[in-house]
């Protein structure tokens, strides 16, 4: 009894450190960067960060979903580019009503990301790794197509509203600092927290993500939440989008390049399981956070962006390693050992 | 419970290890830029005591005088990229400047041109991290002119290198260094044009479709060979790759073996247009390339390529500094400063490359190769 409320108690606290690594990282991270740069400590340069997160924070958010039914979403960063191309289209040569724009960027990201969604389910692709790879591909070359492979800039003020207005338009008081963009995206991700957790669909994710048979086998519809999973990513690629549209007050054809590598790294670093069903909401902010962080600190510094490279891809390294030390791995090979004792 | 303990072991050493990367990432990174930064630190104590004790007096310029004989000023230069030798002439160029006027000059850059989003960070983390002045090249003149407007809006002059940005608002910057690369594609064409005929055909290798320099290098060079008569029998995109551009040289000397010309919008391609070229027994086929790296020196000087359109990013990066170094001091500077361009050939190559690696040596800038 003693022996098993002891097992309990160091269980726990190995559930909190795992839980917790990524967010020992950022502090870390951050109390030295603090040390090493009288700038970095500054709340003009901590909201700094937070604006440059908005972008990775979105899409990561989209590429989470996926990665927690076992997918992935490759297309996520030319997604965001074709449909910021198409409403920047809509706003400056054709003249949409610019609200309109926004809700056409939104549906278009959606409706990319139901294209991807139906090549998994109805054209039975056998990885989402291959449909969005292809998908990418498709959507970049039709993004070039569309502009002739020149920037469209001179958005409508309301379209570039959400990614570069501050909550006041009082610069001096503190609100005038803080921006919109960062708030946007804690209410998406508060709302993703409660979707995940106490709707259908979001517990169905998690489902089908777990074990893909027993879902199917216990009545969930499993290709309508896989379908269902790129659909919000490509909305989420949308929202990103509209935030990068603000910031560079044009929409370019090459602005989602490589960004499906940010994203997934902040899911990974956030302790979402590669194999699915397993990760939440807050985990994949304090890796969006991290990243744009290291980024950051590292500029500060005067890193060389090769070098951030570098670290980031160590950091993916040991935040999977943790992960595999947390359950999966460990777990597994114990399962084993048990079965092969069973057998003898 | 004893696996449990294993792997709370385990767990305690994965967080620490990600603590120390995060540590050491950090300090490993800074190591070189470290005693400079010590020796910055104390000048900058003091030249703030002297912007109060100046703004006390209300005297502006005569801080700025005082701050450069302390040589105190901290300047940052952005390049569109930190991954090829262009862009570490244009270090080695700005590192120059800042060793004889004895001032602080950092040199970053994203990893890859197209990546316009990290360029934009960059220029924001740098007006964060309260530099003097900031001198850029901007990899998307569109995209990046909301990052010059966060410049003026924190009163950091603004000189832009290599690229002009997409606006009319002039105020946005202090001044251009460049030449456009339009007009340097320009006179690409135009030697191509004085060693054919009318008539010629030829062709154009260039950099990812919807990259603003490679458009620009390409249009020069095709409107230029147009005029003189020439027919451009394809313009084709190698994403300023060597093996690519193999590929695509083999592919249109397949459909057109008689043309006369190659013109790639970077040296790596042309190179790889000549490895075409030669592959196919072609003789008098003329290739010329964009940017004078070393490697296309050896290739105009062993014959090969016929020509290289050099826009002395060396010069490019030194005169960016030290119009940031003179506009710090209060002077006046010219807006428009157009470039020379020189187009390499073997006629001017040797003098050219002897002058170049002297100032390279002299920045202390290690190139790739």
């Amino acid at each position: 009894m003693d022996n098993k409320n002891n097992n309990n108690i160091t269980g726990k606290a190995a559930e909190l450190i795992s839980k917790s690594g990524p967010l020992v990282a950022l502090i870390l991270l951050c109390i030295f960067l603090a040390f090493k740069n009288e700038n970095f400590f500054t709340s003009t340069n901590l909201l700094n960060v937070a604006r440059q997160a908005a972008l990775n924070g979105f899409l990561s958010l989209g590429m989470m979903v996926c990665i927690l039914t076992a997918g992935i979403d490759l297309s996520i960063g030319y997604t965001m580019t074709l449909s910021t191309i198409i409403m920047a289209k809509c706003a400056v040569e054709a003249g949409v009503n610019p609200v309109l724009c926004l809700l056409i960027g939104i549906l278009t990201g959606g409706l990319l990301g139901l294209v991807n969604g139906l090549l998994l389910t109805k054209c039975k692709l056998p990885h989402p790794f291959i449909s969005t790879l292809g998908t990418q591909n498709i959507y970049k070359g039709i993004g070039l197509v569309i502009t002739g492979a020149t920037p469209i800039a001179g958005m409508p003020a309301v379209v570039k509203w959400a990614g570069s207005a501050f909550l006041s338009s009082n610069q001096d008081s503190f609100l005038g600092k803080i921006p919109l963009s960062f708030v946007i995206m804690l209410i998406v991700y508060a709302l993703f927290s409660v979707f995940l957790n106490y709707t259908t669909l979001g517990r169905h994710i998690y489902a089908v993500g777990g074990n893909i048979n027993t879902a199917g086998l216990s009545g969930i519809n499993v290709d309508f939440v896989r379908t269902s999973v790129y659909v919000i990513s490509g909305v989420m690629a949308a929202l990103g989008g509209i935030m990068l549209t603000g910031r560079t007050d044009s929409a370019y054809p090459l602005s989602g390049n490589l960004l499906e590598n940010d994203a997934i790294a902040a899911v990974i670093i956030g302790g979402t399981s590669f194999f699915g069903g397993k990760g939440n909401v807050l985990g994949t902010f304090t890796g969006v956070l991290l990243i744009a962080v290291l980024r950051n600190g590292l500029n500060l510094l005067n890193v060389s962006s090769d070098m951030q490279t570098i670290f980031l891809g160590g950091i993916i390294i040991v935040a999977v390693f943790i992960d595999v030390v947390r359950g999966g791995g460990f777990k597994r090979v114990k399962r084993m050992k048990k079965e092969e004792k069973a057998a003898a | 419970m004893k696996f449990r303990r294993k792997m709370l072991a385990m767990l305690l050493s994965g967080v620490l290890a990600a603590g120390m990367l995060a540590g050491c990432g950090g300090s490993g990174g800074n190591e070189s830029s470290d005693s400079g930064a010590a020796a910055s630190d104390t000048e900058t104590d003091t030249d703030t005591a002297d912007g109060d004790a100046d703004s006390g007096a209300g005297d502006t310029s005569d801080s700025a005088e005082e701050g450069k004989s302390g040589g105190s000023y901290k300047i940052t230069t952005i390049c569109m990229a930190l991954n090829s030798d262009y862009w570490h002439m244009v270090e080695a160029g700005a590192k120059l400047a800042g060793k004889e006027l004895g001032v602080e000059v950092n040199v970053i850059g994203p990893n890859a041109e197209s990546d316009s989003a990290t360029q934009i960070n960059m220029v924001e983390d740098a007006v964060n991290n309260k530099v003097d002045a900031i001198v850029l090249a901007a990899n998307e003149p569109t995209a990046l002119v909301s990052a010059a407007t966060t410049v003026k809006g924190a009163d950091i002059p603004l000189v832009l290198i290599d690229t002009k940005l997409n606006t009319d608002d002039e105020s946005l910057y202090s001044c251009f260094v460049g030449t456009g690369n339009k007009d340097a594609g320009r006179q690409g064409g135009e030697f191509i044009a004085s060693k054919l005929e009318s008539g010629d055909k030829v062709a154009i290798i260039r950099g990812t479709v919807g990259q603003t320099v490679h458009d620009d290098r390409g249009a020069g060079a095709e409107e230029a060979m147009e005029e003189a008569g020439l027919e451009v029998v394809a313009v084709q995109p190698a994403d300023s790759d060597r093996g690519k551009a193999v590929d695509v040289a083999e592919n249109i000397i397949q459909s057109n073996p008689d043309i006369k010309a190659f013109y790639a919008t970077n040296d790596d391609m042309a190179l790889g247009a000549y490895q075409a070229v030669a592959a196919a027994n072609l003789t008098d086929v003329v290739v010329v390339g964009f940017d004078g790296t070393f490697n296309a020196m050896d290739s105009i000087a062993n014959g090969e390529m016929a020509a290289s359109v050099a826009q002395l990013p060396v010069e490019e990066g030194y005169q960016g500094v030290i119009n940031a170094v003179k506009i710090l001091d209060g002077e006046t500077v010219e807006k428009d400063q157009p470039l020379d361009v020189v187009v390499l050939n073997e006629e001017n190559l040797e003098e050219f490359r002897t002058d170049l690696e002297a100032r390279i040596a002299e920045s202390g800038v290690k190139l790739g190769n």
